[in-house]
């Protein structure tokens, strides 16, 4: 893969990076660097990536790690009582659906993000995430219960 | 639960995501990349910047073990180390504007890694708090009448080039801000300075002058080869040579090795943890990603960044694992034998 294509692939999957660094990470500066490290390492690791067809989910794990790690980071140096409310939902976001899904615990939200959103399937999740096949199932069913109790307020207006 | 637009459930990736995934793919292009080294920019942004260059220089000035935040950043607890300062620099180079006075503080340089720490205070601390600098879910400190700054996280340039860098922050009791970077990097052999750049472009009316330091090597490093025992072969995973290389505060191993893919997944090749002899993991400090990259003899070099070793052990395992999967590809046994000069055992 050449720089050019490895530019296109990526910006063809800029939404897909920006939705699930939004799904782990609120501040878009944060989710910038995450970006820009896994981009990093995507294109100084190609060499490592023998099909290229794999590619989009490689990037995809890539970022996530990163995500991750990024916020680990941070968590060791903070004091949980003093992190702030989620952020105002994004331009164009559906604000409901915003706020509900940002209410979800990660663990429940980065399943259900890649699966609603992404349209993974739960094995590919499951490869994605390092966890069971039955855990994601487990994840998304609970994480479907708890949007729907917090959607719920939005519906009966 | 599907009547709802998830594509869009966050929204468009707003224009300062979009500008600053194109700077980028621009920064990456921009580097010689061919050979798949490791080294790059990872954090691409804009460089308007008033241009004018400190030179900084180098005060090897002893201190106390307490005093020494660089190796908290390495092991977080208890450093496992004796004695370090003559491995260390300290440094009493600053810039400063209006909002900020910046101090590089620490830096350890041994040719094969790079750390640093970098103390941002605020000069009116008093209306001035940092917020949720660099991060999406960082400490608040509720003020009244005050004004949260939000910096973004400065970029560390050696020899003008941007590596892949470790990084974090902690916010102190006296309100400033301790910057970490840490940086394995990749010279060329006897390399004994290095010129390092701190882009201290971190937004707006906090953006500071460039800090422009050399580095040279203070410390003597110790060798010795990690030689695999020859029964312990995996199928797809061999280790060409491995050499463990010391200082006085951590380690570095480097491996040679050959691996061949399975033939679907595994498309993100491989990872090498290490153990000890009584099967203990040897976690890898916080100083880097490891580096890897492909070699012309079709293998993979790998650095991976270990802690300090008080006595250098006789025996390490290192097992190859698929990354992203609960799959072991095999442990090798392997003897460490020191060097008793310069020179590797043939």
């Amino acid at each position: 893969m050449d720089k050019q294509e490895f530019t296109q692939r990526v910006l063809a999957l800029e939404p897909r990076l920006y939705r699930i660094s939004h799904g782990i990470l609120q501040n878009t500066q944060d989710q910038l660097d995450a970006v820009q490290e896994s981009l990093f390492k995507a294109w100084t690791g190609l060499s490592r990536l023998r099909n290229e067809a794999y590619f989009e989910t490689w990037l995809t794990r890539i970022l996530i790690h990163e995500c991750q790690d990024l916020l680990k980071r941070r968590k060791k140096n903070i004091c949980l009582d003093l992190i702030p409310e989620p952020s105002a939902p994004p331009e164009g976001a559906n604000q409901f659906l915003y706020h509900a899904l940002m209410q979800l615990p990660l663990k429940l939200r980065l399943p259900l993000t890649l699966s609603y959103m992404e349209g993974y399937r739960q094995r590919e999740i499951a490869h994605l995430l390092h966890i069971p096949e039955g855990t994601v199932k487990s994840r998304i069913l609970k994480a479907k219960s708890e949007l729907k109790k917090l959607l719920e307020p939005e519906k009966e207006g | 639960m599907r009547q709802y637009d998830w594509k869009h459930a966050y929204g468009q990736p707003p224009s300062e995501f979009h500008q600053g995934l194109c700077q980028t793919l621009r920064t990456l292009s921009e580097q010689e990349l061919s050979e798949q080294e490791q080294v790059s920019g990872s954090h691409a942004k804009s460089l308007l910047l008033i241009a004018i260059l400190i030179l900084a220089l180098l005060a090897g000035v002893a201190f106390a073990v307490n005093q020494l935040n660089l190796l908290k950043y390495l092991y977080e607890d208890q450093p496992p180390v004796e004695d370090s300062s003559a491995i260390l620099t300290n440094f009493d180079t600053t810039v400063s504007n209006d909002m900020l006075t910046v101090s590089v503080e620490e830096a350890l340089f041994d040719g094969k890694g790079l750390i640093l720490t970098i103390r941002y205070r605020l000069n009116d601390a008093q209306h001035y708090y940092f917020g949720e600098s660099f991060v999406s879910e960082g400490a608040e400190h509720p003020m009244p009448n005050a004004t949260a700054l939000y910096p973004w996280p400065p970029s560390v340039l050696i020899n003008g080039s941007e590596y892949g860098k470790s990084w974090t922050w902690t916010i102190e009791p006296d309100g400033s801000m301790l910057y970490y970077a840490g940086v394995l990097v990749s010279l060329p052999k006897g390399t004994q300075s290095i010129d390092v750049t701190i882009n201290n472009h971190l937004g707006g009316e906090l953006n500071l002058e460039n800090m422009n330091l050399v580095l040279h090597v203070r410390t003597s490093l110790r060798h010795a080869t990690v030689l695999p025992v020859e029964s312990e072969q995996c199928e797809r995973f061999a280790i060409a040579s491995a050499q463990l290389t010391l200082n006085s505060v951590l380690s570095y191993l480097d491996v040679e090795y050959s691996y061949q893919q399975a033939s679907a997944g595994e498309e993100m090749g491989i990872v090498i943890w290490v153990y000890d002899a009584n099967g203990a993991r040897i976690e890898e400090v916080n100083l880097s990603s490891e580096i890897c990259r492909s070699l012309e003899n079709g293998n993979f070099l790998s650095t991976i960044s270990l802690p300090y070793f008080k006595e250098l052990p006789e025996t390490l395992y290192l097992e190859a694992k698929v990354i992203g999967d609960a799959v072991t590809l095999g442990r090798i046994e392997c003897q460490v034998i020191p060097w008793e000069s310069d020179e590797p055992l043939n």
